[in-house]
């Protein structure tokens, strides 16, 4: 194996440093992103990409819907700039082909966002605003990817040593990374709705969602038993606790949010709770997929080093 | 020009001869008219408060009641769009020439409720110091949402399609709804704050009658009316539970 360079190493440490820092952004986005959802304030900005054929309407920081909807567009042009940031360190510093392209694939995501972004607001098409939901969190996925592969300890699961996460590690956090995808793609259906979904208690839309958050919870506890009895490193084993963590909270803010929106009238300024519950539901939802598909990574480079030590490994003779 | 004074008072005449022959069918409809009533407990009209926008909430420093439940202490209901459903046949009607006029005024849509006809021009306008966006709901006419950041804009828009009803929201202050009548016709009625309504200069006929509500629903009614002659028609709207 080639040593790494002081070079190659600080660009490593630049651009995983980025990625890092344009996920936890990304994160911040898709919680505004909620909020425009939980306030029902998506369309309080008419036009697209000037906002009352200005670059700021009149006012927008007092008034609530418009400093919500604006300010989801000042924080997305931000993250737009840093993800075109960290495409071209990637592009430019990033010696693995596979990297370079993800790097790419997040660079052409926020694109695609803002434009699906804006053609929800001129089409007026409720499809668009639940496809622009589903795209950022797929957005943040590949934020996450690349924060993951790019970091340190991947190098060191890249060496010659490696680590595993445990044998079914790697179909348990595929399925897991699957399964959080689904059920953010029902909560934002669910979300869109608004009161049209609701009551969800007789919703069967809802009922899925429920049962699909069962099964995400064992996928989860299994994950984290088959981390935990494995030889992986602390910052993973670490990893399966938080995932285990968010998914508490998940579970708590989805009960909250039940509670606080079943019965909510639509015709009035959405309370704090009203606002904020869902919101945390959705970011939380997010943090979930970020940490399953980081481990469900983590999982399926150990097992591809394991298939690779097998088939190193001499036949004796017997 | 010899012929041009003679030609004016033919014309004049064609003219009152054609008006008196129109005003004269006008005159001869009939009327339809009642009442909407609700039967229960007027629910109590909840205070919207408008802190969400300073401007709004200076125009309304106490909040402002609700106005999606307007019952009197008779039972009228106010709001209630009475309309003719059924009976008219394949009658057309000529579509008015002056506009409807809709307003955003003290942070509320004036009126909640009303109807135009179809393709006639609604001229929408924005009483208020503070911006506001039209945001119209149509499954049958397309949508539109059009900013309105400036005190006493204008803007004029059509429904191409009847359609009972469509909603009217804006997006920056969520409580602010309106719904629109769009109809092919000229017999329709909003109640007033007694729950009363008179759709006037109505051609003779059985009809249907229709009376919608936002949140009661709608009732609906037969009733026949002569020429000149007047025929009462009343709703009235249970309680709805949860409502």
């Amino acid at each position: 194996m080639i040593a790494e360079t002081d070079t190659s190493r600080r660009n490593r440490r630049i651009i995983h440093r980025t990625a890092l820092t344009t996920a936890a952004f990304a994160l911040l986005l898709i919680a505004i992103g909620g909020l425009v959802t939980s306030r029902d304030a998506g369309l309080s900005v008419p036009d697209w990409p000037l906002a009352y054929g200005q670059l700021n309407p009149p006012h927008w920081w007092q008034i609530e819907n418009v400093r919500t909807e604006h300010g989801h567009r000042i924080v997305a042009f931000c993250v737009a700039c840093l993800t075109a940031w960290l495409g071209w360190i990637i592009y430019h510093k990033e010696p693995r082909p596979w990297v370079r392209r993800l790097g790419a694939a997040a660079a052409a995501l926020v694109l695609l966002q803002a434009l699906l972004g804006g053609l929800r607001v001129l089409a007026l098409s409720l499809d668009l605003a639940m496809i622009h939901g589903w795209l950022g969190q797929m957005y943040f996925a590949t934020l996450a990817a690349l924060a993951t592969v790019t970091s340190p300890l991947w190098m060191e699961s890249e060496s010659a040593a490696g680590f595993e996460l445990g044998k079914r590690s790697a179909g348990l956090t595929g399925l897991l990374s699957l399964f959080v995808v689904f059920q953010l793609v029902l909560g934002i259906i669910i979300r869109h709705l608004g009161g049209d979904a609701r009551p969800l208690l007789s919703n069967p839309v809802f009922h899925l969602h429920v049962a699909l958050a069962l099964s995400i919870c064992w996928l989860a506890l299994e994950t984290r038993s088959e981390v935990l009895a494995s030889t992986a490193p602390t910052p993973l084993r670490s990893r399966a606790n938080v995932l285990l963590a968010l998914l508490l909270l998940q579970m708590a803010l989805g009960l909250a949010s039940l509670a606080v929106t079943e019965y909510m009238v639509y015709d009035r300024q959405a309370t704090f709770l009203e606002s904020w519950l869902p919101t945390a539901h959705v970011a939380t939802g997010a943090a979930m997929l970020g940490v399953s598909i980081s481990l469900c990574l983590y999982a399926w480079q150990g097992q591809k080093k394991a298939r690779a030590d097998i088939g190193r490994t001499p036949v004796k003779a017997s | 020009m010899r012929h041009f004074p003679a030609r004016t008072l033919a014309a004049v005449a064609g003219s009152a001869i054609a008006f008196t022959f129109v005003a004269g069918n006008a005159f001869a409809g009939a009327t339809i008219k009642g009442k909407a009533i609700f039967d229960g407990q007027p629910p109590e009209r909840r205070t919207i408060q408008m802190v969400a926008d300073p401007a709004c909430a200076k125009i309304n420093p106490n909040g402002r009641l609700g106005e999606v439940m307007m019952i009197n202490d008779d039972g009228g209901i106010q709001n209630v769009f009475v309309y003719i459903k059924d009976g008219l046949g394949d009658a057309t009607f000529e579509k008015p020439v002056e506009p409807a006029v809709f307003n955003q005024k003290g942070c509320m849509f004036t009126p909640r409720v009303m109807g135009v006809r179809v393709g006639q021009t609604l001229e929408i306008h924005n009483a208020d110091p503070t911006l506001h966006n039209v945001h119209s709901l149509p499954k049958r006419s397309r949508q539109f949402n059009s900013a309105m950041p400036l005190q006493n804009q204008v803007i004029k828009k059509r429904f191409t399609s009847p359609e009972i009803m469509v909603r009217i929201k804006c997006d920056v202050h969520p409580w602010m709804g309106a719904y629109i009548g769009v109809m092919s016709h000229p017999f329709f009625a909003v109640s007033g704050a007694d729950g009363s309504f008179e759709i006037n200069d109505v051609p003779p006929g059985t009809y249907t009658v229709a009376a919608w509500h936002e949140r009661l629903g709608t009732r609906e009614g037969t009733v026949t009316v002569s020429a000149d002659s007047s025929a009462d028609i009343n709703f009235t709207f249970e309680p709805v539970a949860g409502k």
